[in-house]
Protein backbone atom coordinates (compact mmCIF):
# COMPACT_ATOMS: atom_id res chain seq x y z
CA UNK A 1 0.00 0.00 0.00
CA UNK A 2 1.37 3.36 -1.00
CA UNK A 3 1.30 6.00 1.73
CA UNK A 4 -1.21 8.71 0.95
CA UNK A 5 0.65 11.38 2.88
CA UNK A 6 -0.18 14.25 0.55
CA UNK A 7 -3.91 13.74 1.16
CA UNK A 8 -3.65 14.70 4.83
CA UNK A 9 -0.94 17.32 4.50
CA UNK A 10 -2.82 19.23 1.83
CA UNK A 11 -2.96 22.95 2.54
CA UNK A 12 -0.15 22.78 5.09
CA UNK A 13 3.41 23.97 4.61
CA UNK A 14 6.29 21.50 4.16
CA UNK A 15 7.84 20.20 7.39
CA UNK A 16 11.03 22.29 7.09
CA UNK A 17 8.93 25.42 7.70
CA UNK A 18 9.01 24.51 11.41
CA UNK A 19 12.67 25.52 11.41
CA UNK A 20 11.89 28.62 9.30
CA UNK A 21 9.25 29.61 11.89
CA UNK A 22 11.69 29.11 14.73
CA UNK A 23 14.31 31.23 12.93
CA UNK A 24 11.72 33.99 12.34
CA UNK A 25 10.85 34.03 16.08
CA UNK A 26 14.52 34.12 17.13
CA UNK A 27 15.26 36.86 14.55
CA UNK A 28 12.26 38.83 15.88
CA UNK A 29 13.70 38.74 19.39
CA UNK A 30 17.25 39.51 18.23
CA UNK A 31 16.17 42.46 16.06
CA UNK A 32 13.96 43.83 18.87
CA UNK A 33 16.86 43.55 21.31
CA UNK A 34 19.35 45.19 18.90
CA UNK A 35 17.02 48.04 17.87
CA UNK A 36 15.88 48.82 21.43
CA UNK A 37 18.65 51.36 22.29
CA UNK A 38 18.07 53.33 19.07
CA UNK A 39 14.30 53.84 19.18
CA UNK A 40 12.65 56.88 20.67
CA UNK A 41 9.73 56.81 23.11
CA UNK A 42 7.35 57.72 20.28
CA UNK A 43 8.51 54.80 18.14
CA UNK A 44 8.14 52.29 20.96
CA UNK A 45 4.51 51.23 20.27
CA UNK A 46 5.31 50.69 16.58
CA UNK A 47 8.45 48.68 17.40
CA UNK A 48 6.45 46.57 19.87
CA UNK A 49 3.73 45.92 17.28
CA UNK A 50 6.28 44.92 14.63
CA UNK A 51 8.08 42.58 17.05
CA UNK A 52 4.84 40.87 18.13
CA UNK A 53 3.75 40.55 14.49
CA UNK A 54 7.05 38.89 13.58
CA UNK A 55 6.64 36.47 16.49
CA UNK A 56 3.05 35.74 15.40
CA UNK A 57 4.27 35.00 11.85
CA UNK A 58 6.89 32.62 13.28
CA UNK A 59 4.34 30.87 15.49
CA UNK A 60 1.91 30.63 12.59
CA UNK A 61 4.58 29.04 10.38
CA UNK A 62 5.25 26.43 13.08
CA UNK A 63 1.53 25.78 13.61
CA UNK A 64 0.74 25.56 9.90
CA UNK A 65 3.50 23.09 9.07
CA UNK A 66 2.79 19.43 8.45
CA UNK A 67 4.60 16.63 10.22
CA UNK A 68 7.12 14.47 8.42
CA UNK A 69 4.45 11.78 8.29
CA UNK A 70 1.08 13.46 8.22
CA UNK A 71 -1.73 10.95 8.63
CA UNK A 72 -5.31 10.86 9.88
CA UNK A 73 -4.25 10.85 13.53
CA UNK A 74 -2.20 14.03 12.97
CA UNK A 75 -5.32 15.68 11.56
CA UNK A 76 -7.33 14.39 14.54
CA UNK A 77 -4.78 15.76 17.03
CA UNK A 78 -4.64 19.04 15.12
CA UNK A 79 -8.40 19.49 15.47
CA UNK A 80 -8.27 18.59 19.16
CA UNK A 81 -5.47 21.10 19.73
CA UNK A 82 -7.40 23.77 17.83
CA UNK A 83 -10.41 23.16 20.07
CA UNK A 84 -8.24 23.46 23.19
CA UNK A 85 -6.63 26.67 21.86
CA UNK A 86 -10.06 28.12 21.03
CA UNK A 87 -11.37 27.26 24.49
CA UNK A 88 -8.31 28.77 26.14
CA UNK A 89 -8.74 31.90 23.97
CA UNK A 90 -12.25 32.36 25.34
CA UNK A 91 -11.12 31.76 28.94
CA UNK A 92 -8.23 34.19 28.38
CA UNK A 93 -10.66 36.84 27.07
CA UNK A 94 -13.00 36.41 30.01
CA UNK A 95 -10.43 36.28 32.79
CA UNK A 96 -7.86 38.79 31.52
CA UNK A 97 -9.78 41.86 32.77
CA UNK A 98 -10.31 40.21 36.17
CA UNK A 99 -6.63 39.35 36.56
CA UNK A 100 -5.61 42.80 35.26
CA UNK A 101 -7.83 44.57 37.80
CA UNK A 102 -6.36 42.47 40.61
CA UNK A 103 -2.89 43.48 39.46
CA UNK A 104 -3.99 47.15 39.32
CA UNK A 105 -3.36 47.21 35.56
CA UNK A 106 -5.22 50.11 33.93
CA UNK A 107 -5.44 48.35 30.54
CA UNK A 108 -8.30 45.88 30.95
CA UNK A 109 -8.76 45.15 27.23
CA UNK A 110 -6.76 42.58 25.34
CA UNK A 111 -5.54 43.20 21.84
CA UNK A 112 -6.09 40.90 18.89
CA UNK A 113 -2.36 40.28 18.80
CA UNK A 114 -2.32 39.08 22.41
CA UNK A 115 -5.23 36.76 21.76
CA UNK A 116 -3.83 35.33 18.51
CA UNK A 117 -0.40 34.82 20.06
CA UNK A 118 -1.86 33.07 23.11
CA UNK A 119 -4.03 30.82 20.94
CA UNK A 120 -1.14 29.95 18.64
CA UNK A 121 1.11 29.17 21.60
CA UNK A 122 -1.57 27.01 23.15
CA UNK A 123 -2.22 25.22 19.87
CA UNK A 124 1.47 24.41 19.34
CA UNK A 125 1.97 23.38 22.97
CA UNK A 126 -1.14 21.14 23.06
CA UNK A 127 -0.32 19.52 19.72
CA UNK A 128 3.25 18.84 20.85
CA UNK A 129 2.07 17.31 24.14
CA UNK A 130 -0.57 15.17 22.42
CA UNK A 131 1.99 13.91 19.91
CA UNK A 132 4.43 13.13 22.74
CA UNK A 133 1.80 11.23 24.72
CA UNK A 134 1.27 8.89 21.76
CA UNK A 135 4.92 7.88 21.44
CA UNK B 1 -13.41 -0.67 20.54
CA UNK B 2 -11.07 -3.58 21.12
CA UNK B 3 -8.57 -4.69 18.52
CA UNK B 4 -6.05 -7.44 17.97
CA UNK B 5 -3.53 -5.44 15.96
CA UNK B 6 -0.74 -6.22 18.41
CA UNK B 7 -1.49 -9.95 18.27
CA UNK B 8 -1.69 -9.97 14.47
CA UNK B 9 1.55 -8.02 14.28
CA UNK B 10 3.23 -10.50 16.61
CA UNK B 11 2.02 -13.37 14.40
CA UNK B 12 3.71 -11.77 11.39
CA UNK B 13 6.71 -10.86 13.55
CA UNK B 14 6.86 -7.27 12.36
CA UNK B 15 7.53 -4.10 14.33
CA UNK B 16 5.20 -1.13 14.71
CA UNK B 17 7.46 0.83 12.36
CA UNK B 18 7.33 -1.89 9.71
CA UNK B 19 3.53 -2.04 9.90
CA UNK B 20 3.38 1.76 9.78
CA UNK B 21 5.55 1.75 6.64
CA UNK B 22 3.32 -0.85 4.97
CA UNK B 23 0.14 1.11 5.72
CA UNK B 24 1.62 4.57 5.19
CA UNK B 25 1.06 6.10 8.61
CA UNK B 26 3.35 7.09 11.47
CA UNK B 27 4.53 4.64 14.12
CA UNK B 28 2.73 6.75 16.74
CA UNK B 29 -0.56 6.08 14.96
CA UNK B 30 -0.02 2.31 15.10
CA UNK B 31 0.92 2.59 18.76
CA UNK B 32 -2.21 4.65 19.50
CA UNK B 33 -4.42 2.13 17.71
CA UNK B 34 -2.82 -0.78 19.59
CA UNK B 35 -3.22 0.92 22.96
CA UNK B 36 -6.80 1.90 22.03
CA UNK B 37 -6.08 5.61 22.47
CA UNK B 38 -7.19 6.23 18.91
CA UNK B 39 -10.01 4.61 16.97
CA UNK B 40 -8.99 4.43 13.30
CA UNK B 41 -11.18 5.54 10.42
CA UNK B 42 -12.79 2.96 8.13
CA UNK B 43 -10.06 3.56 5.56
CA UNK B 44 -7.27 2.92 8.06
CA UNK B 45 -9.08 -0.08 9.54
CA UNK B 46 -9.38 -1.56 6.04
CA UNK B 47 -5.71 -0.88 5.35
CA UNK B 48 -4.73 -2.60 8.62
CA UNK B 49 -6.94 -5.59 7.80
CA UNK B 50 -5.50 -5.81 4.29
CA UNK B 51 -1.95 -5.69 5.68
CA UNK B 52 -2.80 -8.71 7.86
CA UNK B 53 -4.65 -10.38 4.99
CA UNK B 54 -7.86 -10.62 7.00
CA UNK B 55 -11.14 -8.76 7.51
CA UNK B 56 -11.85 -5.67 9.63
CA UNK B 57 -14.27 -7.65 11.81
CA UNK B 58 -11.55 -10.15 12.62
CA UNK B 59 -9.35 -7.39 14.04
CA UNK B 60 -11.76 -4.82 15.46
CA UNK B 61 -14.52 -5.66 17.88
CA UNK B 62 -17.17 -3.40 19.37
CA UNK B 63 -17.45 -3.15 23.16
CA UNK B 64 -20.58 -2.56 25.24
CA UNK B 65 -19.95 1.17 25.64
CA UNK B 66 -19.50 1.70 21.86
Amino acid sequence: MKPSLSKYGRGLLPSYFKIVGLIVIILGFIIAFCVKPYITAGQKPLAKTITINVIIIGLFLIAWTRDKIEDEMSVHLRFQSMAVAFLFGIIFCLFHPVVSSFLNDTDLDISGQQLVMTMLLFFIFTYFLKKRSNK
Amino acid sequence: MKNTVKVERAKLNITQQELADIIGVSRQTINSVETQKYIPSTVLALKIATAFNTTVNAIFELEDED
